[in-house]
């Protein structure tokens, strides 16, 4: 097999027991790979009635065709599983250095289902596949279990783990590989703690084959050439994802004190990656193989905020526990990220969550009582990190309410808190606004996984930094109306399976042609794609996530946005902007081939070969 | 061949203004201070070369080779720079778009966009004092 390795490793954490999966080609050609291929795996090989949190449940973990070929953006890969959060269809992809190492040790995913007795890890190198016991790395935090492994199996073993949040149940937890790469969302690190695996460690030697490895080497060069000749890159590796915050902030795009307020010049000042750059920036760190060297490392020396050198905040964790709590002091939010990355939890659920509880301390809906005796105001920074660590250990009664999420929290408090929730189908909104996108807010509402912007690529489009006209994406868009966008969204939706399958990363992916994936895909792994069957495969991969979604229980009535993100603004650029939701679902309906209650008509599954899947959803 | 502009000399009348008003501003004038460097836009049908100097407490422009090294340059049509000051050209939808042609690090320069809004009301008064209502977009 070229590209993909050929083999999926299942594991049975009850028995033990562990086979080695050989799935025909055309499924990896049909499917992709990485996300897409963990759903169809999800569906074919899970206990569908299983809670998420059940031994039955299963966590997959998948690499994609692309994972591993050393070009910027080729180092991901994804996990997926019933979500804790959400209840239903989650997934999650992560950067760094394990997805390629999964490859060299032959294996293209994981398949992790049952629960073992006692903590163990799994280890994959040259000696095949064995679970080792992990009593002694139980309740570590994610950078010391890190390094007890590297220390055991040698600093270039590569490592995904959980943290103590995980295993204490907090429904965000994340999976972090060496340190600072994450599966953020949707918590399937708490899935992977459920059943008392630590952690996966794996270094091999194994080799991708490539189907046609000289005219790989062309577009790997053209590409090279592109990455390096980019603004938009450039930015990102000299400013970190954060890059352009205060220009952002400017447009409306950053959420600031809940979303309810437009525009906070100080704050989108006081974190933009420029101010990071100047201020706590020692180096600059990069995934395995990209040019573009967007991590940031960053280091405080002063009290009460010190952070040893290591992972710094991107741009999402300095809004979400930066302008989203009101607070815009930096190496607070560069603490609050270290401890987030140390206890293993996702930065946008905990910011969001915190923001939420902070309006509803406000307005009264908690109250001292509830809160243990804490006072949660807006912009005060130690607060944050106060909070941080109550949730991730589930601390008094605030922490265990806030481990829930937001979603789940507002429904147990009610007073009228759900009014400030930003989630879409239990997923807290991630940190752009739909207000000034309009677009956007379409996507988030049709994400398999609940409101995410890596699912789907519409907030470039609406940026401005997409152009294909090959395939219509070549409209001046207004970024503030429903105009046009009802086709974009859909092939954002599909373009977003295309890199969470590849499995890539977007920034760099900005970068790409349409027909460079194409040669890509057939060069690395020879599935023989011509662009309409490689949109075609990128579809099916969008509606088996979204038949999962319907048989765990979602419905067309949560294709909406969160009721704070519907609430008009009486300030900045987007001052009174709110999408027309109802047009363009009702667009995005037709033209995806949805029934009016959101399911995806019998017609439309045969077009893509999941018939079988009309009488489950 | 320009959709907007009949000569050099028309256009120079309306973007001397621009930038001067622009740079009096209270709300432009301090952003665009902040920059502190050399910004140069390269216009073309008809051709013109203009320079911000934003260099150390510096709000001054002009036309042809700029005093110092300029840290980012911008090369379009002078008719996309029209659409551009009035607030009809996303600058980077342009740039992905090969509209414009960048030389150096724009990142400082994007940071203006959001303000294009005001630009465009500046610009739009511009051109109804100079009698090129017109042009308005």
């Amino acid at each position: 097999m070229y590209g993909n390795m050929g083999k999926i490793l299942e594991v049975d954490l009850t028995s033990g027991e562990m086979e080695e999966l050989e799935l025909e080609e055309k499924v990896y050609r049909d499917y992709i790979g990485g996300s897409a291929m963990a759903a169809r795996l999800l569906y074919e090989r899970g206990d569908l009635e299983a809670e998420p949190l059940d031994p039955e449940a299963l966590l997959i973990f998948m690499a994609g065709p692309l994972t591993g070929i050393g070009m910027s953006g080729s180092s991901r890969f994804a996990a997926a599983a019933r979500s804790p959060l959400t209840g239903h269809y989650g997934d999650a992809s992560c950067g760094g250095n394990f997805g390629p190492e999964l490859k060299r040790c032959g294996f293209d995913g994981i398949i992790l289902k049952g629960r073992s007795e006692k903590p163990v890890y799994l280890l994959l190198d040259e000696g095949g596949a064995s679970l080792v016991e992990a009593e002694d790395l139980w309740g570590k935090e994610v950078y010391e279990a890190t390094d007890i492994l590297k220390d055991k199996h040698g600093k270039n073993a590569k490592v995904i783990t959980v943290g103590p949040a995980s295993e204490n149940g907090v429904r965000f937890g994340s999976i972090h590989n060496d340190y600072g790469h994450a599966f953020g969302r949707a918590g399937m690190g708490t899935v992977m703690a459920c059943k008392n695996l630590k952690a996966v460690v794996a270094q091999g030697k194994q080799k991708i084959d490539f189907k046609d490895e000289e005219a790989f080497k062309e577009v790997r060069k053209a590409f090279r050439e592109a990455i390096d000749e980019s603004i938009t890159m450039q930015a990102m590796g000299a400013l970190g994802t954060a890059a352009n915050m205060e220009a952002m902030m400017l447009q409306g795009d950053v959420p600031t004190k809940n979303w309810s307020i437009g525009e906070w010049e100080e704050g989108g000042a006081a974190l933009t990656g420029a101010t990071l750059a100047e201020t706590i920036l020692t180096d600059t760190a990069t995934c395995r193989g990209c040019a573009v060297g967007c991590k940031r490392v960053v280091k405080v020396d002063e009290e009460p905020y010190k952070v040893p050198e290591g992972p710094g905040p991107e741009y999402e964790t300095l809004t979400a526990y930066g302008t989203l709590c009101y607070n815009n002091n930096l190496a607070a939010v560069a603490k609050a990220n270290e401890l987030s990355n140390r206890l293993g939890v996702d930065t946008i659920t905990c910011g969001s969550t915190i923001a939420w509880a902070i309006e509803s301390f406000e307005k009264g809906a908690l109250t001292i009582e509830d809160t243990d005796g804490l006072e949660l105001n807006w912009g005060d920074p130690g607060l944050v990190i106060e909070l941080v660590e109550r949730i991730a250990r589930k601390e008094g009664k605030l922490g265990e309410l806030l481990s829930l999420g937001s979603a789940a929290a507002a429904e147990k408090i009610g007073k009228g808190s759900e009014q400030w929730l930003t989630t879409t189908k239990g997923l807290e909104a991630p940190m752009h606004d739909p207000r000034a996108f309009h677009g956007l807010g379409a996507a988030y509402a049709i994400s398999p996984r609940g409101a995410c912007h890596v699912s789907n690529l519409m907030l470039f489009v609406e940026w401005g930094s997409i152009y294909f006209p090959e395939v219509g994406i070549d409209k001046d868009y207004e970024p503030m109306s429903a105009e046009d966008k009802a086709e974009a969204v859909v092939w954002s939706a599909d373009w977003g399976v295309l890199h969470n399958s590849a499995c890539w990363c977007e920034f760099p992916g900005l970068e790409m042609q349409t027909q460079w994936w194409v040669d890509l895909f057939n060069h690395v792994a020879g599935y023989d794609y011509d662009l309409d069957s490689m949109l075609e495969c990128c579809s099916r991969g969008w509606f088996i996530k979204r038949c999962l979604q319907h048989i765990w229980g979602v419905t067309g009535e949560d294709d909406k946005l969160g009721p704070r993100i519907m609430e008009p603004l009486s300030d900045g650029m987007t001052e009174d902007s709110v999408p027309d939701m109802e047009r363009m679902m009702k667009e995005i309906y037709e033209l995806r081939g949805l029934g009016e209650d959101g399911k995806p008509t019998r017609e439309t599954l045969e077009k893509y070969g999941l018939e079988e899947l009309a009488e489950k959803i | 061949m320009s959709e907007y502009w009949k000569d050099v000399d028309e256009l120079k009348t309306a973007f001397d203004e621009l930038f001067k008003r622009m740079m009096e501003d209270p709300e432009l004038g301090p952003k665009a201070e902040k920059l502190d460097q050399i910004v140069v836009y390269k216009y073309h049908d008809p051709e013109i070369q203009y320079w911000w100097d934003l260099t150390g407490g510096k709000k001054e422009f002009g036309t042809g080779e700029p005093p110092g090294e300029f840290k980012v340059r911008m090369s379009l049509s002078a008719d996309d720079a029209h659409r551009s000051w009035s607030n009809k050209l996303n600058p980077v939808m342009a740039i992905t778009r090969k509209k414009i042609k960048v030389d150096g690090n724009a990142t400082g320069l994007l940071k203006l966009q959001p303000l294009l809004k005001k630009v465009a009301v500046i610009y739009n008064g511009v051109l109804d004092d100079q009698g090129m209502s017109d042009k308005k977009l």
